[in-house]
């Protein structure tokens, strides 16, 4: 039932974003992913930022995949209780359904956008707990985040709470880039794994036969 | 332009999912099954029974080390007339304080509002699950351990205080 209404509004989004932007043409690969697809595909290829993960180690790395691999990035916060942690989960979950030769192809980087209490030590303890390759992407340049979200299509916004502290809002997508920097796939919030982990296979097939 | 359009399109993808989610949940009291524990971790939920109101697969969402909060999802289920949870807590060793939220999407965002009752059907299931009503679990005064239980008191406007004790659980 559920999956049902997501391939329609998946179907209905799809139709929106060829409307809306009154694209067309180049209908690349696309063939047969359950998540969204963009035309023309997005390049966040050229977006970097500062990885405190055992990868970057704090320097700057391009949010693109190693040669033949996948990388998977989300935008959240690690004090975020539900669709952070669910999402993560999902991804996990989708990860373990994959044959060995294929997850070993897949790295999931998590950008963060409460870089104030998500600090390098919070980031790798969280970002880490999830998965076995990882980055964990924090900068505290608002800019410099505010470009890559732009890039990706994600946003954020931080709004003081009742109770003195403040409230983070956020998109909730799940993006997948390749090698080459480009935007192949994106899961709404709530994607059921089996659907994450085929699309990943799906990419990860098309990308060895090519 | 391109942000506009695709807030209209995410916001239409989700208010689908969740439509579909909550009409799935009142009417059957599951999780969907991209979120559900696997069936074995589920057996050893909390579950507990006052008056005419049955909490059921009481769980707490596991947080990586030095995670400042976390969830808490059940079931609850009225037989007979409605009900509303006006308070959930925690023992203070465990956290500061127990707030009721929703996660919801708004304008192609996730948020989270905090709800100051949650509503329980008469003869109904309401569902506290991922991505919608949750119990927010806030200021974690430690690391968490799989499989540890938390008491957690749930205080319902006609059924007063019920308590179930819920395992923190990988999902």
């Amino acid at each position: 039932m559920s999956r049902t209404l997501i391939t329609a509004a998946a179907v209905l989004a799809g139709a929106l974003l060829l409307a809306g932007c009154g694209g067309g043409g180049a209908g690349q690969q696309a063939t047969g992913l359950t998540g969204f697809t963009r035309d023309p595909v997005p390049q966040v290829g050229g977006v970097s930022l500062p990885d405190v993960g055992p990868v970057g180690k704090g320097k700057s790395v391009p949010m693109r995949a190693k040669p033949g691999n996948l990388l998977v990035v989300y935008f959240g916060f690690a004090s975020c209780p539900d669709i952070c942690p669910t999402t993560l989960s999902d991804v996990r979950g989708a990860l373990k359904r994959l044959p060995v030769e294929q997850r070993t192809r897949v790295e999931v980087a998590m950008v963060t956008v409460d870089p104030k209490r998500d600090t390098a030590k919070v980031m790798r303890s969280y970002v880490g707990h999830f998965f076995e390759s990882w980055r964990a992407y924090r900068t505290t340049d608002a800019a410099a985040l505010a470009d890559a979200e732009k890039a990706f299509g994600a946003s954020h916004s931080i709004t003081p709470s009742k109770s003195g502290g403040y409230d983070v809002v956020h998109s909730a997508f799940t993006y997948v880039v390749d090698d080459q920097g480009r935007l192949l796939v994106e899961w709404p919030f709530a994607m059921p794994r089996r659907d994450i982990s085929q699309d990943l296979s799906t990419i990860l097939e098309e990308d060895t036969n090519t | 332009m391109t942000t506009i359009t695709r807030r209209a399109i995410t916001t239409i993808a989700i208010a689908a999912t969740t439509a579909g989610g909550a009409a799935t949940a009142v009417a059957h009291g599951d999780m969907p099954a991209s979120t559900s524990p696997t069936p074995s971790t589920m057996a050893k939920a909390g579950k507990a029974t006052k008056a005419n109101i049955t909490v059921s697969k009481a769980v707490v969402r596991m947080v990586p080390p030095g995670s400042a909060n976390t969830a808490a999802y059940m079931n609850i289920r009225s037989k007979g007339m409605p009900d509303r949870l006006l308070r959930a807590s925690v023992p203070k060793s465990f956290a500061m304080k127990t707030e009721l939220h929703r996660s919801m999407m708004v304008d192609g965002q996730m948020k989270m509002v905090q709800q100051k009752s949650i509503a329980i059907p008469r003869n109904g299931t309401r569902v506290l699950k991922m991505g919608s009503f949750h119990l927010m679990i806030m200021g974690l005064t430690g690391n968490l351990v799989a499989g540890k239980r938390i008491r957690i008191t749930l205080t319902f406007q006609k059924a007063g205080r019920v308590m179930v004790s819920a395992p923190i659980m990988e999902m």
